[in-house]
């Protein structure tokens, strides 16, 4: 065995780590055990877990052992591999926040979907994982508890909204992890941390039991040190549930296959679409340098590159701020502090005459619970939506949207897959972006079109910029396939990183600090 | 397709009219920031106007065929005591809330 920190970093991936459980070459309590004292040991400096499930996760891990010292287990895909799980996803029995106030405290009766099918397969939940609040927002600032680090560099957020996702993976905390992506939100952070992370196609992956923002762009998504360690998380939770109306049932691919085959089709070469928009101004030189890199190491391998556009690009961010908003504004009213979460009383002699007390409950229980992101946006969704706005807004928006999705298929008839960067910035400091939305909102521009469209998405990293007095910064590559074609994503992702070693690199500062 | 054109900028009293429908308590400081941000972002917004969109059919899912809805039989529920474990107030089996008409002290009421 080697010297590092945890188990699951002695394996090349999470199935080597399965299968030495399932065959009792390690316990999962082990795993388990020494996973915990990583975190016990890195993460209040880092601020990856809003919570971690010490006592669940061992008794998951035994059970898994149990069960294979009986002599069963066989078929369990994740057999004690330890995973985080964003808190917007929701836990039965472990408290589930969305990172915000308002639900501090809530402890779901029911396991979303997902996170049932995961402890099927053995895999060990092992803490809920920081985010923005509602998971809006794109450097994990907007926590509700407290901020989350970028591994590389403490002083430089992490991305978001699935902040604790990324930077869990990728300081080790733990192998795999889930997170969602409404506009970017499990890619974007994995760009910014150098981990793996993939949306896939609208309805793959069930929404049942997951906080919902916008819930016609909401995605569940698995992040991992590689495409093949989410390629196996993807197979475990992803599927049809007839619990979740925009579920599709449709027959699940093999994403595990797809992750060993090679990287052209068979019979002809890899067709690679460059979008011309996204190779734009407002693009970081350095970030555009190593992605190129990344393509043209695809092309000596016979990759085909194909220019392609997608004029529409230019209103995207708008169109997914009247969409997300509207969306959410209509979600998020359901905290009102009736069944769960925060409920703020007026005081006695507050209430007006003619005010209902029931009304001005409300009105307090979501102005104390909610952040200032969030009323925003409730309060932008909630006046697009207005009577005589609609048609204006959202119904426009979600008209363009439709435009949108025919750009994509166009451009999906000359190449099978396109190579964007994920994120224009480098992971930025923290309190650098803060005071205009509006400029945090743009620099999603790359990964916003794909949830509009409903396209698999992954970011995967590319490269490292030496950034002064920082060292090593991660960058990442965006890969997007046609709608339902997952699998050949993920394939292209796996041939690249059977090339290159990007994605093996881990933060130096983290390990000296560790025993 | 509406004749309306949206005012390119939200004056204070929207805001005012806007948080009410979104029961948002709102202090007074708030509400000249909020003004000036969703001004600005829909200021931005308003590209969209340049689009054409007849005949274009809105979007809402990638993949809309494949979405059956399930039967319509009981599965198996929440039990009631889980379903009330989380309420910030509670009265025997029922979510509890202030009283909705005034003069009225019952912690709780049907339909409003």
């Amino acid at each position: 065995m080697s010297t590092s920190n945890t188990l699951g970093d002695s394996f090349s991936s999470v199935a080597d780590l399965a299968k030495a459980v399932r065959s009792r070459q390690v316990s999962a309590v082990e795993v388990t055990r020494r996973q915990l004292d990583r975190i016990a040991k890195l993460d209040a400096a880092l601020g990856c877990f809003l919570a971690v499930d010490e006592r669940g996760a061992l008794a998951a891990a035994q059970a898994v052992d149990d069960q294979v010292r009986a002599g069963g287990g066989d078929d369990l895909l994740l057999a004690g591999v330890p995973i985080g799980i964003k808190d917007m996803i929701c836990t039965e029995g472990l408290a589930t926040t969305a990172g915000s106030k308002i639900l501090s405290g809530f402890v779901p009766p029911y396991d979303a979907t997902v996170v049932a099918k995961l402890r099927a397969a053995g895999a060990v939940i092992i803490g809920k994982l920081n985010m923005d609040e509602f998971a809006m927002g794109s450097s994990n600032e907007n926590s509700a508890f407290m901020p989350c680090k970028n591994p590389w560099d403490l002083t430089r957020v992490p991305g978001g909204s699935s902040g604790g996702s990324a930077a869990s993976v990728a300081a080790s905390l733990c192998p795999v992890s889930l997170g969602t992506d409404t506009g970017g939100s499990i890619r974007q952070p994995a760009a910014l941390c150098g981990v793996t992370g993939m949306k896939p196609t609208y309805g793959r992956v069930s929404r049942y039991g997951v906080i919902a923002f916008a819930s016609s762009l909401d995605q569940v998504g698995p992040l991992g040190r590689s495409a093949v360690d989410v390629a196996h998380t993807l197979q475990v939770i992803g599927g049809h549930d007839a619990h979740d109306a925009t579920s599709l049932n449709l027959p699940q691919p093999d994403y595990i296959a797809a992750t060993e085959s090679p990287l052209h089709p068979p019979g002809r070469k890899l067709r690679i679409g460059l979008p011309k928009e996204y190779f734009a101004k407002g693009l970081d030189p350095r970030i555009e340098s190593c992605v190129r890199q990344a393509i043209a190491t695809l092309e000596r391998e016979g990759a085909e590159l194909v220019e392609v556009s997608l004029p529409l690009t230019q209103h995207a961010v708008a169109i997914y701020y009247l969409v997300a908003t509207a969306e959410a504004s209509s979600n998020l009213s359901r905290y009102d502090g009736v069944r769960y979460g925060q409920r703020v009383s007026p005081r006695d002699g507050e209430l007006q005459p003619g005010q209902s007390a029931l009304v001005e409950m409300y009105k307090r229980s979501r102005a104390a619970g909610f952040g200032p992101e969030v009323r925003r946006r409730i309060m932008l969704g909630t006046y697009v939506l207005r009577s005589g706005y609609y048609d204006a807004y959202y119904r426009r928006a979600s008209q363009v949207r439709t435009l949108v999705a025919r750009d994509f298929a166009q451009a999906f008839e000359r190449c099978d897959v396109l190579m964007t960067p994920t994120s224009p910035v480098l992971p930025f400091r923290l309190g650098e972006r803060t005071s205009d939305p509006l400029a945090m909102y743009l620099a999603d521009v790359y990964t916003i079109s794909c949830n509009l469209a409903g396209l698999p998405g992954l970011s995967m990293p590319c490269g490292f910029v030496d950034e002064e007095g920082s060292g090593p910064l991660p960058v990442g590559l965006q890969i997007l396939g046609p709608t339902l074609h997952d699998e050949q994503v993920l394939r292209v992702a796996a041939a690249y990183q059977r090339l290159t070693d990007w994605h093996t690199r881990k933060p130096s500062s983290l390990g000296k600090e560790s025993v | 397709m509406s004749g309306h054109t949206p005012s390119p900028r939200i004056s204070p009293d929207e805001i005012r009219v806007t948080a009410e429908m979104a029961r948002l308590l709102l202090s007074e400081s708030d509400i000249p920031k909020l003004s000036d941000e969703l001004s600005a972002i829909l200021a931005y917004a308003n590209s969209l106007a340049e689009v054409d969109v007849t005949n274009v059919p809105p979007m809402t899912h990638a993949v809309p065929d494949h979405c059956p809805l399930r039967g319509d039989v009981v599965e198996p529920h929440i039990a009631r005591e889980a379903a009330l474990r989380n309420a910030p107030q509670r009265e025997s089996a029922y979510f509890a809330v202030p009283a909705v008409f005034a003069g009225s002290d019952e912690g709780f009421d049907s339909e409003g």
